[in-house]
């Protein structure tokens, strides 16, 4: 058989399957989705392991309240909205005090928009390796960074504002919204960082009511602000604005309701000055029953053991799906070849070269299994864009 | 004498399992001649045009074909004869759903490697012109009236000039004004072309433009003979 001839072949089988070009796109289809499901799976478990470990293995040691260990890392490591039980900030002190290690506490209750508001100390971001993109730091109480996805999302930047969500909506003895000033943003990291909003912890104390400041309707510039009085003080009216900003003037107004020491964190990261510190820790802090340490380390790959048993059992389901999938293919493809006997017959009538029917057939599978194969190449590529951890997330 | 375009002697041939049988003792057809086969149902005339074209396989004899001995020839070189020697005309028209009136005509060269050149694309014109379907040719066969889908077979069929024209009932399948003017395309595209034609019909009304009548009813030596025959 010629090339020419060969060329032609593969010719007619590209024209025979434009013809019939449901029934090619059906069956492309079928085998696109067979490939590409195990494929995408195995992926974005494979991203997500990496991911996960990595994350954990730069997390040396968790403090958190007594309870389980995994809604602890989960929370402190990704900020899955756990309800998380508290401790005393004060046992961030009293490690820092030790001298075996730095603590970065957490605070995790309020949420901006729908993203986690994180409050921590400033340390916290060298500690991730966040690395601010534009403009700066947070440095008091009301000025907030936010991770990369935020400001891309909802396209805020140094200057900008954003504001907490409402612990209770229909509560309307509850505390307003804080009104946080946007000091800068973060570089993507492809982490859970990016998807969150840092400020300082007395930040996230005076949103969770922990503190507050005095604002002096009298020295408002709206004259709607004021309603009335009573015994000399004034009445605020509805007019005043609903939500609380920390100026600087306001800053000096700025009280908590008892010790700061005293007040809640969810979580502590511990970054021990070297392995026999950590070891000390982690033996001093375990003997306590008012506080639990852990090693993410170990929690995620506990959690990862179980992601992967029902990730193996979901793989092996979509490899029978795909063996399935492909044995109807082949049979569509058989039976299309016993409808086609008319015409192989003419095309051997014709004189046709046994090996040009051979490659006519052969190349509308080729043909079939490359366009497949494109497309699960493309499927995995887009599922590159996913976040690494959405495994995790999903699975949690 | 003209040259013998088929050459078929002692030839014998059966459908295993079936009780079908063909022996024919000597056959001939000149180069240039205009033959009809005919013949009751099932007295093999399909089956010989299968043999001289060497799609069958005859148990016995022999049939050498423009002058190539078919028993001699591997199957791969019986398909290169039909595809460069051989043009073909189905009752049933066999053009492939999926091509172009255009394609489908040039198939035969395409599938034998050769390059579609200019004088080849001018050959199609050419055919098609004669045969009335030039504003077909970028059609499908599925917009096609049945005769003018037999018109796109023969201009395939001689697409290549072959030496010799098979045709197994070529008009069965038309009525008597669109089958006149598909053997009248024929019959002049086969004489245009110096072709040799032998072609089947049970149309005992056309059989006086052939030059020769070969009746397989009366040659074919495993079928009992009629009282008239013997």
């Amino acid at each position: 058989m010629t090339p020419g001839a060969v060329v032609h072949a593969c010719g007619l089988a590209w024209r025979h399957l434009l013809f019939h070009g449901v029934r090619s796109a059906i069956l492309v289809l079928s085998l696109a989705i067979s490939l590409a499901l195990p494929l995408v799976m195995q992926s974005l478990v494979n991203r997500g392991e990496t991911a996960t470990t990595s994350r954990a293995a730069v997390t040396p040691l968790l403090l958190g309240a007594p309870g389980g260990s995994v809604d602890l890392v989960l929370g402190a490591l990704w900020f899955l909205p756990e309800e998380l039980k508290s401790m005393r900030a004060r046992e961030a002190d009293t490690i820092n005090d030790s001298g075996l290690a730095t603590a970065l506490p957490l605070s995790m209750t309020a949420r901006a928009s729908g993203n986690p508001v994180i409050g921590t100390d400033v340390g916290y971001l060298g500690f991730r390796g966040l690395e601010i993109a534009e403009g700066r730091a947070f440095a008091v109480p009301g000025e907030c960074v936010l991770g990369a996805r935020v400001a891309e999302a909802m396209s805020l930047g140094p200057g900008d504002v954003i504001l907490t969500d409402p612990e209770g909506l229909f509560d309307i003895g509850g505390g307003y919204p804080l009104r946080l000033r946007i000091t800068g943003t973060l570089a993507a990291g492809g982490t859970p960082d990016d998807g969150a909003v840092f400020c300082d912890l007395r930040t996230s104390w005076i949103i969770a009511g922990h503190g507050h400041v005095h604002v002096d309707v009298n020295e408002t510039e709206d004259p709607e602000a004021v309603m009335g009085e009573n015994d000399g003080r004034p009445i605020a009216s509805s007019a005043v604005t609903p939500y609380t900003e920390l100026t600087p003037e306001l800053l000096s107004t700025l009280h908590f309701h008892g010790e700061p020491a005293d007040l809640p964190v969810e979580a502590i990261i511990l970054v021990p000055n070297d392995t026999k510190s950590r070891t000390i820790l982690a033996g001093r802090l375990g003997l306590r029953d008012d506080v639990s340490v852990v090693y993410p380390a170990e929690v995620v790959n506990e959690v990862l053991d179980r992601v992967f048993q029902i990730g193996a059992l979901l793989a092996g389901i979509l490899v029978a799906t795909g063996v399935a999938t492909l044995g109807v293919v082949l049979l569509v493809l058989a039976l299309s070849i016993r409808l086609r006997k008319d015409e192989l017959d003419t095309l051997r009538r014709i004189g046709a070269p046994r090996s040009a029917t051979v490659t006519l057939l052969l190349a509308e599978v080729v043909m079939l299994a490359a366009l497949a194969g494109v497309l699960a190449t493309l499927a995995l590529l887009a599922s590159s864009a996913l976040p690494a951890d959405l495994v995790l997330r999903l699975a949690t | 004498m003209n040259e013998v375009v088929v050459d078929i002697s002692q030839l014998h041939f059966a459908y295993g399992g079936t009780p079908f049988e063909l022996r024919l003792g000597e056959l001939t057809v000149a180069s240039g001649e205009r033959a009809a086969l005919i013949g009751p149902s099932g007295c093999g005339k399909s089956t010989l045009l299968d043999l001289i074209a060497g799609i069958r396989e005859p148990a016995g004899g022999s049939v050498r074909t423009v002058g190539r001995a078919m028993q001699a020839l591997p199957a791969a070189g019986r398909r290169d004869l039909r595809l460069r020697e051989i043009g073909f005309v189905f009752q049933e028209f066999r053009l492939l759903e999926y091509l172009s009136i255009q394609d489908s005509i040039l198939l035969p060269i395409r599938l034998s490697g050769r390059t579609v050149d200019q004088a080849t694309r001018d050959r199609v014109r050419t055919l098609a012109d004669r045969a009335g379907i030039t504003h077909l040719l970028k059609r499908r066969p599925a917009r096609l009236s049945q005769g003018e889908r037999q018109r796109a077979a023969i201009c395939r069929a001689l697409v290549g000039s072959p030496r010799l024209v098979l045709a197994d009932e070529p008009t069965g399948n038309l009525d008597p004004v669109t089958g006149e003017a598909v053997l009248d395309l024929l019959f002049d595209e086969v004489r245009e072309a110096g072709a040799t034609l032998l072609m089947v019909t049970h149309q005992h009304e056309i059989l006086p433009r052939f030059d020769r009548v070969i009746d397989l009813g009366s040659l074919n030596e495993a079928l009992p003979k009629t009282e008239a025959q013997a």
